[in-house]
């Protein structure tokens, strides 16, 4: 009885005493409450504000080409391409190696590592390593995996010390002032004498910025007799695709635009680069294959076929197939102004051999803007010519069916090369012959280095590889630790229970421990590998190479990745520049986004699948 | 009581050390091959009463066994013997070192850094103190249960089939067997049988501590050790337990450590009781209960002290 009555007068005292300290509590908490809103608030309204100016600037550049269009100075044409693959290829690496490496460690030191002295200096250590500025490990990165320490006999970047998967090619000059490529025992082989071999036709002086990724086409160069690409003659052009059948089914094609060089070796233009241009084919140099004076581009007719188009300065005709032809020209780099100027109409001759019988037409041209780039379509009706017109003198040319492309190191650059493939070897041709190549400079003379997918170096150099690891450091302590903080939220008496059954540690590990922490350490090194995604700093100690127009082709490649780019075009002058660095950052929000979505799915389904 | 008086020390002196002869050594070594599935007939249990008084053959035999935790010395001095088939209850206040002798049966000790021992305990004839003794095997013949259930969370044929499988392969259907078997013996089968697929942890505690014997003895132990197995269970459960460990006496030594007097009374032929790290007195658990022969013991199992 009286200890209930001594409770009351408490209540009675803690009642009374509400007037006060009671009021100022709650006004306490309501204030804290209203300046954590504000905060949040402010937050909230700052980013959104944020995400609408990138989303409002980069939203015009987000389109299917700027994720397949590779970088380019000219903004219109300039995608992300490379640095998504970049992205991908350095983080793939960067997450296969740190994830068994960080859990692996994480498991030694929270399962079997006992917990003295050394543990806990390493345990505190790799604390303390994940602050530490990743641009810290940039440095650490380019001197252990880039250059190895520059280790004797390790060699340099440029100059690896050991190499597998590369071939080394050497330049010669065919009997007919071909320039033909052929296999080397080694890099450091003595160079080929002038021989005489398989002719080779070289694409060159191409800007790769507008290169697109595509097979180039067949590139058809041999007059068989005379070993020379291109029969370049009066009376007919002898250079199509495909077998004479197959012309004849769907109208003869001809690709590449053929101009003289200073090396004075005819060249084939890829089409997407071809343009109308001044140079002249003279008689003095081409007397050797050809003796004809003209301007040459491709086109491509309606049905997407490529036919190559002389453009002799004297004369307007065309000569095409049996049926009319629109042909359309695609101009690439041709700017805005260029257009105007050029627009008067023109009147193209288009020669065919196709069956033997020649065509003539007349031309009209007309312009278009299409997507990011203006477009000249050269509207060409051809028209039947007399079926007693003489067949082209060269002849139907054998077809390549089998081209891959490839990039070839020329020691300081790379260059883009059709080469021949090992499956469908091609008369006169050996396998892994180089057919052509988009080299900035003339190649007879330099060395051509083909890496197989497979190519590996020591030192790894600025490549893929080298960039995977340094992220990987950046990373690691944070994988580390999250996967020690997984292992450690397992309760022990799981571990005791397997113990006492007469489980070995490592059972113990691999049948309890780890599938029980496997979601926490999920999540960890997933937000770890978002980092990862967005990390620039170290990439840019590494050195890499910011203008990189292709994907990695193999895992010491150069590349770039998203924040790179992204920062490449943000400092960069000009409004459009400005939109695509924009464009960019929502890509790279989006593939961050991704990734935790992905995150957070794998974790649900590993949990419920252990809950259940 | 006069005759009593000496059980605690007299208990390892009337009989000869197992495995000094090799006599006692093969009935033992019957006894290693996985449990035999029902209850054996042949092997009967000589004395369905506890104070009658055959001799059982000792399973597990300490001499002097003293135990630290780094300075700390947990257990002094210890002699006990521990008689095959039967159900051995550990007693005493809490802190006096039971599961301390316990998690030395089966070496569980190791994972706990600076614990160490000195003296003798022999199971079936070898040292199992020594660096030489296989832990894995010892563990696979002496199984444990915990004072808390702790099934992994993996669904309930999972669990049973996990220690099996940590030492040979297994058909499935053998498999398969032997989660019945074992479940059926810790008389938890009927209320899993259509769930097997399903998780552990959906099972009440109770259950899941059914679950957590039957997994100790999918193992094919001789020995089961448990701390203090009803600690967190109902009266129900701990009476489906108790009647569970009767059951299983007749295929397993068990070791149990209990604060339940009763249940340590009811389910016990033998009955240990520490104190502060020291074995006071050990005997039949009638005669612990009815005439201790120490007055500490009569003291605290009379609610005295402890
Ligand atoms: N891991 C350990 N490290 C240090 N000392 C320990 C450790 N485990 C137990 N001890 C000590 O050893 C002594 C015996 O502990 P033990 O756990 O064996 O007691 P117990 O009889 O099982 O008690 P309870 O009935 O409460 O479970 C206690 O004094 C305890 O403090
Ligand atoms: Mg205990």
């Amino acid at each position: 009885m009286s200890a209930i009555g001594s409770r009351d007068s408490l209540l009675q005292l803690t009642r009374s005493g509400r007037s006060r300290s009671a009021r100022l509590r709650e006004f306490v908490n309501r204030a804290f409450f209203t300046s954590c809103l504000l905060i949040t608030s402010i937050a909230i309204i700052a980013l959104t504000v944020l995400l609408t100016t990138v989303a409002v600037q980069g939203w015009d550049g987000l389109s299917l080409e700027f994720l397949t269009n590779f970088s380019s100075r000219n903004p219109e044409a300039a995608g992300i391409k490379a640095a998504l693959w970049g992205s991908v290829w350095v983080c793939g690496v960067c997450g296969l190696v740190a994830l068994p490496i960080g859990v692996g460690t994480a498991i030694y030191l929270e399962e079997f590592a006992g917990k003295n002295r050394l543990t806990s200096f390493v345990r505190t250590n790799i604390s303390n390593l994940a602050g530490v500025p990743s641009i810290v490990y940039g440095i650490i990165g380019l001197t252990i995996f880039a250059r190895m320490f520059g280790l004797p006999g390790i060699g340099t970047e440029t100059e690896p010390g050991l190499t597998v998967g590369s071939t080394w090619y050497d330049s010669y000059y065919t009997a007919d002032g071909g320039v033909a490529f052929r296999p080397l025992e080694s890099r450091g082989a003595p160079a080929g004498a002038i021989v005489d071999g398989t002719p080779l036709l070289l694409v060159d002086e191409v800007d790769t910025s507008v290169v697109q990724p595509r097979q180039l086409p067949a590139l058809v160069v041999a007059d068989g007799d005379r070993g020379f690409s291109v029969a370049l003659e009066e009376a007919a052009i002898p250079i199509t695709i495909g077998t004479a059948e197959e012309a004849r089914d769907r109208g003869a094609t001809l690709a590449g635009f053929v101009r003289m060089t200073e090396s004075g070796n005819p060249r084939v233009w890829d089409r997407t680069t071809a343009y109308l241009t001044d140079a002249t084919l003279s008689g003095a140099v081409l007397d050797q294959a050809t003796s004809v004076e003209g301007r040459w581009l491709s086109c491509e007719d309606l049905a997407g076929e490529t036919l190559f188009v002389r453009v002799p300065d004297d004369r307007y005709r065309i000569e095409s197939g049996d049926r009319a032809h629109r042909l359309r020209t695609v101009l690439p780099r041709i700017t805005r102004t260029q257009l105007e100027a050029t627009s008067t109409p023109e009147r193209i001759e288009v020669m065919l051999g196709e069956g033997g019988r020649l065509v003539q037409g007349e031309l009209w041209n007309e312009y278009r803007v299409q997507g990011r780039r203006p477009t000249r379509y050269a509207l060409v009706e051809a028209k039947a010519a007399p079926a007693a017109d003489p067949p082209p003198v060269g002849g139907w040319l054998p077809v390549y069916p089998r081209l891959r492309n490839e990039f070839l190191e020329t020691g300081s650059r790379t260059v883009r090369a059709s080469v021949v493939a090992d499956d469908a070897p091609i008369d006169g041709l050996p396998p892994g012959a180089i057919l052509a190549s988009d080299a900035g400079a003339p190649l007879p003379d330099q060395r051509l280095e083909r890496r197989s997918w497979y190519y590996f170096q020591f030192p790894f150099g600025k490549g893929v590889f080298a960039g995977g690891l340094t992220l990987m450091l950046v990373i690691l302590p944070v994988v580390i630790i999250a996967s020690v903080e997984a292992l450690r939220a397992v309760p022990n008496s799981l571990r005791q229970a397997s113990l006492a059954m007469g489980a070995t540690r490592w059972q113990t590990v691999q049948k309890v421990t780890l599938p029980a922490s496997i979601p926490m350490i999920m999540t960890g090194s997933i937000l770890a590998m978002s980092r990862a995604i967005g990390e620039a700093a170290p990439i840019l100690v590494l050195g890499v190479a910011l203008f990189i127009t292709r994907t990695p082709q193999n895992l010491m490649d150069q590349f770039t990745i998203l924040p790179m780019q992204i920062y490449n075009w943000a400092q960069r002058p000009g409004e459009s520049f400005q939109e695509l660095a924009a464009a960019g950052i929502i890509v790279l929000l989006v593939v961050l986004l991704t990734f935790n979505a992905a995150a957070i799915l794998i974790r649900q389904r590993l949990q419920s699948r252990l809950e259940s | 009581m006069s005759t009593t008086k000496g059980t605690s020390a007299g208990v390892t002196s009337d009989r000869p050390v197992p495995g000094s002869t090799p006599a006692g050594r093969s009935v033992l070594k019957v006894t290693l091959d996985p449990g035999p599935a029902e209850p054996e007939p042949t092997v009967e249990d000589p004395s369905p009463d506890p104070m009658a008084d055959q001799p059982h053959e000792t399973v597990i035999t300490t001499k002097g066994f003293s135990s630290w935790y780094g300075k700390f010395q947990a257990l002094h001095e210890l002699d006990l013997e521990i008689p095959k088939k039967q159900v051995t209850a550990l007693i005493g206040p809490s802190g006096c070192g039971k599961s301390t002798f316990l998690r030395w049966i089966n070496r569980m000790n190791d994972t706990i850094s600076g614990a160490y021992s000195r003296g003798e305990m022999v199971l079936a004839g070898e040292d199992i103190t020594s660096s030489q003794c296989d832990v894995v095997d010892l563990r696979r013949r002496v199984g444990m249960v915990f004072q808390r259930p702790n099934p992994f969370p993996k669904s309930i044929f999972e669990n049973i089939a996990y220690g099996a499988r940590l030492h040979r392969r297994y058909d499935r259907s053998d498999l398969e067997e032997l989660v019945e078997h074992s479940l059926r013996q810790a008389a938890i089968w009927d209320e899993v049988k259509d769930r097997l697929k399903d998780s552990a942890l959906g099972l009440s505690g109770g259950q899941q501590q059914r679950l957590c014997i039957a997994r100790a003895i999918a193992v094919g132990p001789e020995v089961l050790l448990m701390d203090e197995p009803c600690s967190a269970l109902d009266p129900k459960s701990s009476a489906a337990i108790e009647e569970l460990i009767r059951g299983l006496k007749q295929n397993y030594t068990i070791v149990i450590v209990t604060h339940n007097m009763q249940q340590a009374a009811r389910i016990s032929d033998r009955t240990s009781f520490f104190y502060e790290g020291r074995l006071i007195e050990s005997g039949d658990t009638e005669q612990i209960f009815t005439t201790p022969a120490k007055k500490q013991t009569d003291d605290y199992i009379s609610g005295r002290f402890g």
